[in-house]
Order: C-alpha cells, then structure tokens, then sequence
C-alpha cells in the first residue's frame, strides 16, 4: 500500500517536474550585480557619515580651545575676578558656545538627511 | 554535499562570492514559484531578482538550525504578492480527516503515455487554469519534496489547510486534464 502510494506520488511529481521553469541566462548576473553595487554604495554612506562625524567632532574641539583660550587670556589679563562676572560671561563665553552648538546641530541634521537620502536610493 | 550553514557563516564575515552557490541552486525553483503568482515570466524574475537581494541583506537573520529553502522561498512568495499587491491564502475550518493523501487519478497514466512535448504543453496549460494559490501548493510539493510542515511555514497556513489546498488542487488539476486529454 505504501508503495503504491509512492508510485503515484512518484507519478505525479514527473509529470509536474517537466514544468519546472529555467530562470535566464543573465538572472544571476543581474543579483551578483545588484548586491556589489548596493555593498560598495553602503561602504560609501558608512564613509559620508564617519567624516561627518569627524567634522562635527573637530568644530566642538575647536571651540572648547577657544572657549580655554579666552578663558585662560582673561586670567592671565588679571582680570581673574571677572571669570565669575556675569557681564564677562554673557560677553566672551555665551556666543561661542551657542554659535558651536548651532552649527554642530546643523551639521548633525545634514548628516542624517544625506544618509536617509543614501539608503533610500538602494531601495528603489 | 555543500554545507549551507557553512558557505552562510562565510557570507556574513564578508565572503560575497559564495552567495553565488545560493543564487545557482535556488534560482530555478524561485522563478517557478514567482511565475506561479505573477504569470508573467519579465515579473517573475524581477521578483527573484530583489528576494536574492533581501535575502542578502537579511542573512544575519536567517536561523542556522532552519533549511536554507524555506527561509528563501517565504520571501519569494512574499516578494511575488507585494508585487502583485494581493494576498492569496486564508485559513479554512474543513474537516481534514476526511481527506485522503494519495488519491488515484487515470489521467497521470494517461498523461505519461503522450509526447514530451505535448504532455509539457497540457500540464502547463492546465496548471494555469488552476487557481494560484492550488497551483503554488502543488508547486512547492511536488517539485522538491517540500514537505508540508515547510510548505505551512513559507505560505504562513496551518498544515491542515495545507493538506486541504493539496487534496483540492489534485482533484482540481484531474478535472481539468481529464476533457484536455479526451480532445487529444
């Protein structure tokens, strides 16, 4: 009984292998294609966003140096007193920090958009 | 014998070439799948072509102690719907018990008696008249011995409904043949 239901099992997958479809000559072209060039197009946006990162990274760098640096001038001008003075603060201090901050903000924005628009394009 | 599980822990350290074993011994049997639901042959291989890319992509997800075949083929046959954007199965309540596994129908023994060419070109026709989703159950069956445990897994039904679709598509496809070969 066993066998006799494998014989007709048997039969029936014969008759639908003949069916079985060939895929193109040039298909697997097409995929290793497509996969190289999304790999090497992803190592691209890992590039753009590291240097992004660098060159917010260098903006804080530079603007911490400044901030020490006027900080340090205005102790050595003896004017340590006016380290704690509010007008001295607001003056020299705030406006470094705010413009840094700003543009750290905008750079980290661009940086997010280029590698959506990035991925985006892979997809399509 | 190629060791999948191998070639896939050799893919996700970066070896890409080896993908091509999976492109190679999958290609054929994805095309007939995305054929079976597309209809078109241009669609079918489109499909096929952006299931390699997602399965690629996704590789890291795939579970070693799983087949590689069913993993691939569940995204076929997602990738060929979203492309057709339909879904073609639902679950049905039917008493299976009843249902027997192997069924005999006269018209295999006529079939395998009829010229190659001629038997390709009937079963083809009639497999196209069948709806798609009988169609693509006899498919994933019958031309790789999936079974119906991995057949439930790749077109998301329970294996009850499985032996159902299976059991209806044989007998579909019989009543089919059956006026096609009396014309013969």
């Amino acid at each position: 009984m066993i066998m006799d239901n494998n014989i007709k099992k048997t039969q029936l997958k014969n008759l639908l292998a003949e069916t079985k479809i060939e895929a193109s000559e040039n298909l697997k072209f097409r995929i290793v294609q497509q996969i190289n060039t999304e790999v090497a197009l992803s190592r691209k946006t890992e590039q753009v966003v590291n240097s992004s990162f660098r060159s917010i990274l260098l903006i804080v760098c530079v603007v911490t140096i400044i901030i020490t640096f006027a900080l340090y001038s205005i102790y050595f001008n003896g004017v340590e007193g006016s380290l704690v003075n509010k007008e001295s603060f607001y003056l020299y201090i705030l406006p470094f920090c705010s413009i840094a901050s700003f543009v750290a903000c905008l750079f980290a924005i661009d940086t997010k958009l280029r590698s959506k628009k990035l991925k985006r394009g892979f997809k399509s | 014998m190629v060791d999948e599980k191998l070639l896939i822990k050799r893919i996700l350290k970066g070896d890409n070439a080896s993908f091509s074993y999976f492109v190679d011994t999958y290609q054929d049997m994805a095309v007939t799948i995305a054929y079976r639901i597309c209809g078109n042959r241009q669609d079918a291989e489109d499909v096929v072509q952006n299931s390699f890319v997602k399965a690629y992509h996704n590789l890291h997800t795939f579970k070693v102690q799983s087949k590689f075949s069913t993993w691939f083929y569940r995204i076929v046959y997602n990738t060929a719907l979203t492309h057709i954007g339909s879904s073609l199965f639902k679950n049905e309540s039917t008493d299976y018990t009843q249902i027997e596994n192997n069924e005999y129908y006269s018209e295999w023994d006529t079939l395998e008696q009829i010229d190659l060419n001629d038997r390709k070109t009937i079963i083809n026709d009639a497999l196209l008249k069948l709806p798609t989703d009988e169609n693509i159950v006899l498919t994933l069956f019958y031309l790789e011995d999936n079974s119906i445990k991995d057949i439930a897994s790749i077109i998301n039904l329970t294996e009850n409904n499985v032996k159902v679709k299976l059991h209806r598509a044989r007998k579909h496809l019989a009543e089919i043949l059956k006026p096609m070969l009396q014309n013969d």
